[in-house]
Order: structure tokens, then sequence, then C-alpha cells
């Protein structure tokens, strides 16, 4: 019962803030949202600590679908800091948007819903109900309060994500149907396929293409090279809490489906195909890299050092070892607090002087000194600075790979070349914006007042807690790895 | 003696079959209350009493365990005939409401011609009995005058806004090519007839196996162009676009709708019940008809710039998808071989209802509808304009909405099929679709151009509410079949039954 009430109120808090704040009268309207989100991150925070929580509910009888909500360690971390960066957001966008205000935040919370209906599903169908219906607000969300270049992007960013899915879909589809054809009974939850197929695995044949469609949709939502070219425009354009969200909760779904869907189910075929994946996974990392150097657009550098981060994660996947596959956990974590912190504070200089290119910028440290401090922690944090967030999980998913059968060191030797690429842009952004002299743009810039401070000071907190103490959320994680290798087969462990 | 056995049973059928006969009923009932010379607003509400009464005694008479032979083996009362009849009757309710507004002079809606609105819903009615009388049919010639019935009120509402040549156009074009298609269907029933010797659905398929194999292919092929053509499926759509474009609204909505109704369950009375054995004759070709709908369709409507064409584009795909539903009715197949179509038809037809109800609310009448009218339409109107959304997504196939769900059933009844490769078909058809189902959202909300035509239209005025109450209730339905399909799939459960399914087809009753 408690953990009915529990699950349902993640999934119906946002919804109901949703409707909420499109009822709610307009003055006033970013504090409302703000409480409503601040709400929903204290009932994610109450779990902490807790056990795995379960619940069920017919969706569909007839094809056998339910309503599955299953809570664990995997998806809580997501989830809270999936809630405690739409906190940030509503607060952030409660003075930055003022235009169509309302349905910004309606569609805001609904977004949230989705992800968090997304993350909890134990049905697969009920899974890619909310993959796909998350992108419904998001397009929004890019199409009316984005750049210039919006449309273009928005339906790109669509399309795109469409398209892998629905190709998902019909592996999905596949998948629930061999399972009704041997067994006679019609199900998509995910726990019982998983002991079925583990136990009577599909022909290769035909399991290598249900695999590689769930790798498509994931591929591109991550994303992966060479699917990652809707990643720069949609996040270039999105607005600054559309871009934050974007980095920080949207494209780990695509990495939390391989995780937790994917390769549990598909073990096999996923050793065959861990090692060209390993290798796209390595030249993300340093093809997003050097492009990422090249830049002149402050959000398209972090769009492109974003792949190549998410290089990382997925390399630590597709290593197909428990510690490569706990460095890429927390590195999804990181990345989410990293890139999130960074497209506020490119937020908070755009909104005053409505430019983000590179070269427009300079001597910041005179003008702000206390958002370049900000600014600097979260860049090392990107590179990954020994002592902060970032290192921990790509000190982990090297290891992880250094030690997999799967992947040649050669090309791990390669993707640790990443790490020296990303110091190379990012103190090439610090020093072009921070330091030197003072440029036009910069004249402008006011610095931190005491909002900016209560919006950034939590996610530098937590960048310096993971990175000097990472157990506190280590220890959870390992736990879930374990458990979810424990029910793989020999080969894999 | 025997002409009094044959009165008794003739009457005794008659109260079976009501539920058919009662159409033409109340399309008499509406003519002598015309000739009565009553006021034009009696009348219409009689329609509306008339329909509820219906709809009402529908639902109460309604029996999954009947199945009933009636009028010396011409037609079947089943529950297959039975609920579509019923979802013809909500369609009818719908094109009703939504014409309503067509009562009043300065409602634009037929403008000269609105002294003659209970003539139009005449006509519905006399189609609405085409339909019953097509979905129950079990004999050749009563499958002909179904559809015949439903063509004919079809091509005279499409002509009702007579002052408007778009109307005239729509109405001519639809007879002429409506008439070749008859003539083909026609050519296809003489050849079954003459490759067994009887028009009887239960003798064809008692004798088809052993006829000449030629001449039944001949057969199929024919039959199933002349279906193809009342379904619009794509090579037999080119009168679409064109007659759903120039034909009142409302009228637009009741062939997008009903005329698929229609065809579904004469089809799968012919194809499975009849064909069912030779199903190797007509499976490839309605399957590459459906696949063809799907792909091309889509293509088309991204280069469509009126609104009504694009939707007329839309509904060809969605044809194809409903086809498809129908292609793997297999009885011998599945478990519940019907659910798919049935859910896609009732789903698909409610939200169409929907749309063009939206679309009569919305519209110009004096001018086409272009898509570009609509460019920044959510700055004028946000209401109407998340209606459309709701609809668009609907129509799309996005989750969480009622659209996706019937889409999800058909592709998973064609891969338990083993047509994994249709499936994959059916999904790019979607991806193509997704396009220009998103930039009209893209033009509604997002255009920061100036505003199209639509924001300065007043719309048609609604006085007694009665096309909100339509748009209302599809939203509705739109929004909760997709999240809590249960909900209409236990209607259709509850109507059919997991194991009643099968012994509905005729093939099994003959045996």
């Amino acid at each position: 019962m408690a953990d009915s009430i529990f699950l349902l109120g993640l999934c119906l808090i946002p919804a109901l803030s949703s409707v909420i704040t499109a009822l709610a009268p307009v003055r006033g309207i970013g504090k409302i949202s703000t409480v409503l989100s601040g709400v929903l991150f204290v009932w994610a925070l109450s779990h902490w600590g807790g056990a795995d929580r379960y619940f069920s509910f017919p969706w569909f009888e007839a094809l056998g679908l339910r309503y599955s909500l299953h809570l664990d360690s995997y998806s809580y971390l997501l989830i809270l800091l999936s809630s405690l960066l739409g906190l940030l957001c509503s607060f952030y966008a409660s003075w930055a948007v003022k235009d169509k205000a309302k349905a910004y935040h309606s569609l805001f919370h609904a977004l949230q819903a989705s992800i968090i209906a997304c993350l909890l599903a134990e049905d697969l169908l009920f899974f890619y109900v909310f993959f796909e219906a998350m992108l419904i607000p998001m397009f929004f969300l890019i199409g009316i309060w984005g750049g210039k270049n919006r449309l273009y992007a928005t339906m790109k960013f669509f399309l795109y994500t469409f398209a892998g899915s629905l190709f998902m879909l019909i592996g999905l589809l596949s998948l629930y149907v061999i399972y009704y054809q041997q067994t006679g009974e019609w199900t998509a939850s995910f726990p019982v396929l998983r002991d079925y197929f583990s136990q009577f695995p599909i022909a290769f044949s035909t399991e290598k293409w249900i695999f590689l469609s769930f790798v498509l949709a994931f591929a591109i939502k991550v994303p992966l090279f060479p699917f990652h070219t809707w990643l720069p425009d949609a996040h270039t354009e999105a607005p600054t809490a559309g871009s934050v969200i974007l980095a920080g909760i949207l494209l780990k779904i695509g990495t939390y489906g391989l995780m937790r869907f994917a390769l549990p189910l598909f073990p096999e075929s996923a050793m065959a195909f861990a090692t060209p994946l390993c290798v796209l996974s390595v030249l993300g990392i340093v093809v997003g890299a050097i492009v990422a150097w090249r830049q002149v657009d402050m959000k398209r550098l972090i769009a492109y050092s974003s792949v190549s981060h998410l290089g990382f994660v997925t390399l630590g996947i597709f290593s197909m070892t428990e510690i490569g596959w706990n460095g890429a956990y927390l590195q999804m974590l990181s990345h989410g607090i990293t890139t999130g912190a960074l497209f506020f504070l490119v937020g908070f200089i755009y909104d005053q002087r409505h430019s983000r290119e590179i070269e427009a910028y300079g001597g910041l440290a005179h003008k702000a000194p206390i958002f370049v401090v900000f600014f600097v922690v979260s860049s090392l944090s990107s590179v990954g600075l020994p002592g902060l967030n970032g290192f921990v999980g790509e000190f982990l998913i090297l290891l992880g790979s250094f030690q997999s059968v799967l992947v040649d060191p050669f090309w791990v030797v390669v993707a640790t070349t990443g790490v020296i690429l990303s110091a190379i842009y990012t103190l090439h952004l610090i020093q072009k914006i921070c330091y030197g002299e003072v440029k036009r743009e910069a004249v402008g810039v006011v610095d931190f007042g005491r909002r900016e401070w209560l919006l950034y000071s939590p996610l530098v907190l937590l960048m310096f807690s993971i990175g000097l103490y990472p157990s506190w959320v280590m220890d959870s994680i390992y736990e879930t790895t374990s458990l979810i290798f424990s029910m793989m087969p020999e080969a894999v462990r | 003696m025997i002409e009094t056995d044959l009165l008794a049973e003739f009457w005794r059928d008659s109260q079976v079959a009501f539920p058919v006969w009662s159409w033409a009923l109340s399309a008499v009932i509406i003519l002598s209350l015309q000739i009565v010379g009553v006021r034009r607003g009696v009348s219409v509400g009689a329609v509306g009493l008339c329909l509820l009464g219906m709809i009402v005694y529908a639902i109460w008479s309604f029996d999954p365990a009947l199945n009933e032979s009636l009028y010396f083996g011409s037609v079947n009362w089943d529950p297959l005939a039975q609920s579509l009849n019923g979802l013809a009757l909500v369609i009818s309710l719908g094109v009703y409401l939504m014409s309503l507004p067509g009562l009043f002079s300065d409602s634009k809606l037929f403008r000269l011609n609105y002294h003659q609105y209970p003539e139009f819903l005449t006509c519905l009615l006399l189609s609405g009995f085409g339909i019953a009388v097509a979905v129950s049919a079990v004999d050749l010639t009563s499958f002909f005058l179904g559809f015949e019935a439903l063509s004919i009120g079809t091509y005279a509402m499409c002509g009702f806004f007579r002052s408007q040549i778009r109307s005239t156009e729509a109405a001519l074009k639809y007879l002429f090519v409506g008439a070749f298609a008859t003539v083909v269907f026609l050519w296809g029933i003489a050849m079954l007839y003459g490759a067994t010797g009887s028009t009887g659905y239960a003798d064809i398929a008692a004798t088809i196996a052993v006829g000449p194999e030629p001449l039944v292919l001949l057969a199929c092929i024919f039959i199933t162009a002349g279906l193809a053509f009342k379904f619009a499926l794509i090579p037999f759509h080119f009168y679409a676009p064109e007659v759903y474009d120039g034909a009142p609204t409302p009228v637009t909505a009741f062939m997008a709708t009903a005329m698929k109704v229609a065809v579904v369950g004469a089809g799968i009375r012919l194809f499975w019940g009849v064909l069912g054995d030779l199903s190797h004759l007509w499976l490839p070709m309605w399957l590459a008809l459906c696949v063809l709908s799907i792909l091309v369709a889509n293509v088309w409507a991204l280069q469509q710039r009126s609104l009504k064409k694009l939707f007329a584009f839309s509904s060809i795909s969605h044809a194809g998808y409903i086809g498809l539903a129908l292609l793997v009715a297999d009885p011998s197949g599945s478990e519940w071989p019907l659910f798919p179509v049935l859910s896609y038809i009732t789903i698909y037809s409610l939200m169409s209802l929907g749309l063009f109800a939206l679309v009569t609310w919305m519209e110009n009448r004096d001018e086409v509808f272009l898509i570009e009218d609509l460019r920044a339409y959510a700055r004028k109107n946000l209401g109407r304009s998340l209606l459309l959304a709701v609809f668009i997504a609907g129509m799309a196939g996005f989750p969480p909405f009622a659209g996706f769900v019937i889409k999800l059933m058909v592709f998973q009844a064609l891969i338990a099929q083993g047509y994994v490769g249709v499936a994959l078909l059916a999904v790019v058809g979607s991806i193509i679709g997704a396009i220009y189902y998103l930039r009209l959202l893209v033009s509604i909300f997002m255009s920061s151009e100036e505003s199209g035509a639509a924001s300065g239209w007043s719309g048609m005025l609604d006085r007694l509410y009665s096309i909100r109450l339509v748009v209302g209730l599809t939203v509705l339905v739109t929004c909760i079949g997709g999240l809590f399909p249960n909900v209409f799939a236990d209607r259709i459960f509850g109507v059919l039954g997991r194991s009643s399914v099968n012994t509905e087809i005729s093939r099994d009753s003959s045996e």
C-alpha cells in the first residue's frame, strides 16, 4: 500500500502539477510551479535509502499489458536527479520565462511526469509509451521557446527519436509475440521475459535483430556516434531549462534503457555486438571532443561535449563488466549534474547579453567573478578533474574497459585521449570567455545575485560531494549492478 | 398455406432485424413529416430522436449469442453486424450533431440550402440503412444493395451545398467514379456467381473450392478493386481528396468513417467468410494495396496545401492500416481475430468525427481551408488549437493517445501472423506521416510569422452546442482510449467475447 501510494505519487504529482499550472493564474505562476516541483523533489527524496518498491495496475488487459512500476536504485537516482533538476529549472524559469509562462510550466511538468513514468516502468510497452510520450512536451518546449532555428531543430529532434523508437516497437512486439507463441500467454513484463528468455533463448538469427532495434532506439536517444546529429541542434535551440533537462535526463533514458532492458534481455547478442558498439562509443568520444573544440557557440560546444561524455557511458556499458557499469551509471549522474550546471551558467549570461558566441565574450573574471568561479568548477568537473564528480565515473569506465575481454586495449587508449581532448576544449572555452581583455558583450554582464547562488550552489555541492566521497551514491549502484549481472548468463559474468 | 408460412417467417425475421430497417423507417417518417408540412425544426428534432431511439434499442437488444440468418439467407444478424451497426449509428449521430447548425440560415453550413436540411438528414438515414445492410449481408445481392443505398445517399449529401461549385463538383466526381466502381464490383459478383452458381455466401463457400480457378481469381480481383474503391485505397483513391475537400465537412466526416465501417463489415464476411480458403488469391493483392496506401498516401499528404485534402490523404493511410488489420483477422490464425480491426475502426472513426467536427467549427465555408491559414492559430484561439493538437497527435499515433493503441494492436497482430516485413513498412509510413502532422502543429503553435487567415474567421455558429458536444466527447475518447485502453477494449470484448468471434463468421456457420 505504502509502495503504491509512493510510486503513484511520483507519477501523479508532476501530472497534477501540469494541470494546476495550466489552470493557475498567470501572476505568480513561477512560484506555484517551483513549489510544485519542490513537492515532487521532497516526495522523491523521502525514499532515500529505502528498499525496492513495486506497483502494478492493469492497463490493457486484452494484450496482457499492465502499468507495472518498479523502483530500484537505478531508476531512483535518476528520478531524484530529474526532480532536483526539475526544481531548479522551474525556479530558473520563474524569472527567465516571461512569454506564455503558464504553457511553459505546464509542459515542463508534463515532461517531468512522462520521464518519471518511463524510469519507473517495468512493462516494456508501458516504458515505450512514455519513452515516446516525452517527445511531445519537449517538441513544444523547443519549438515555442527556442532560439532562431528552433523549428528545424525541434522537427529533427522529434523525427529522429520517433523513427528510432518505432523500430524498437517492432522489435519489442516481436519479443512479446515470441513469448506468446512459446507459452500461450501475453505479457510484456520485463522480469518475466528476462527470466524466460534466459532459460530458453531465442535463436540468435532472430534475437540479433530485436537487439539491434532496441539499440537503434537507445543509440539515437543517447546519442551514440553516428546518430548524434540531432543533439547539437536541439541543445542549441532549446530554452535553457529545456537544454538542462534534455542533457540531464532525456539522454540518460537512452543509456538507462540499454542497462535496464536491452542488455539484460539479450546478453548473447550484446556480447556479439559489444565490440563494434564499443568502437562507435570511442569514436563518439574522440569525434565529439574534436568537434567541440572547433565550436564558436557555447551551447553547441557543450552539446558536442555531451556526445563525447556519453560515449564514455556507452563504452562502460558495452564493456559488459560490473565496474564499467558502475562507472557508466555514475557518469550518467555526473554528466546530468555537470552539464545541467553548464547549461544553466550559459543561460545566465545569454539571458543578459543574448549572445552565445565564444568570441564575443572575454574577461568575465573581471566583471562577474563569482560566475567565473562556478563556471570553472563546473567545467573542471566536466573535464574529469580528480576531486570532482566527473573523475570517478570516467576512471571506473576506463578501468572496466581495460578489464573487458570484448574491447581491445587499443580502443581504450584512444578513449583516454578523449579526457585530454576534453581538457583542451574546456580550458580553451574558460580561457576565451573568462580571462583576457573585457570584450564587448562581457561589459554589461552583472554578477550573481541571491537567486543565482540559490540556483547554482546545490549543483556545485553535489559535484564536490560525489567527487570527494563517491560511496554515498555508489553503494546503492553497486548493489543493483551486481543484482543485474547475477541474472545474466555465465558467459557475461 | 406455404404463403402464410413465408409471411410468418418474414414477420419473425423483421422483428429480429428491426435495427436494420428502423433506419429506413426513420427516413420514411422524416419524409412524411416533410410532406405533412411541419416546421423544419420539428423534423430535424425527429431525426435526432430517431437516432437516439435506435441507439438505445441497439444497446438494449444487443445479444452476443444471437446469430441468425434472416430473410431467407440474405442477411445474418450476429454480433459483428450488431456492433458495426451500432458504430454506424454513433457515427450518424455525430454527423447529425455536427451538421445541426445547418438548420439556421445564417450558419453558412449549407448557405441557401438550409431549408432542405431535413432532406439532407433523410439521405443520411438512408445511407445508414445501406451500412446496416452491407455489414449484415451474407448474400451477394443484399451486399450489393447495401452498398448502393449507402453510396447514393452519400452522392446526394456531397453535393448538398449546391450554390458552391466545389460541392457540386465533388458530388459529380464521386457519382461518376462511384458508378464505375459499382460496375467493377458487379462484374466481380457476376463472376463469382458464374463460378459457383449461387449468390448466398454459405453456398458459395461450400462450392468455391471446386470452381474453376481463373474465374474465381478474376472475381477476387474485381471484388477487391470494388471494395478498395469504396475504401479509398491507393490506387483507387484518386477521387477521395477532391471529394473530401469539396463536400460539406460533416459529409466528409461521414465518408471518412461510415464508408469504411461498411467495407470492414462486408470485407470480413466476404474475405474470411466466403473466400477464406482461397486467401492465396486475394491476400497478396489486398496486402499490396494496403501497404501502398500507407506509404504513398503519407508521401502525397506532405505536398498538400488544403487542410481537408491533407486529412483525406491521412484517412487513406488509415484505411491502409484498417485494411491490414482486416487482413490479419484470420479466424484460424489467432485467438480473437476481429479485435484489432474492430478497435481500429471504432477509435479511428471517433477521432475522425471529432477532427472533422472541429474543422466544421473552425472553417469558413466560402474558401478552401488551406494549411497556411492555420499559421499561429494558437495565438488567437488556444482552446481550439489544443483540441486540434490532441486530434492530430491521435491521428499520428503518438502515445499516450488512443491512436497509438490501435496502431499498436495492428502491429502486434501483423507480427503475430508473421508479417514482420509488412509491419516495418507500416512503421516507415507512420514516420513519414509524423512529418506532416508535426508540421501542422508547428504552424499552429510555433509559427512566428503573421497569423494565417483562419485566425480571422468567426467560424461556425454553434448555437445548439452540438458541434462542441461532438468535439468534447471524441476528445475524451482520444485521451482516455490511450491512457486507459481497458475502457474500450472491455467494451469490444464484451461485445464479441473471445470465443464467440469465430462463430460469427459465416464460413463456420455454413459448416
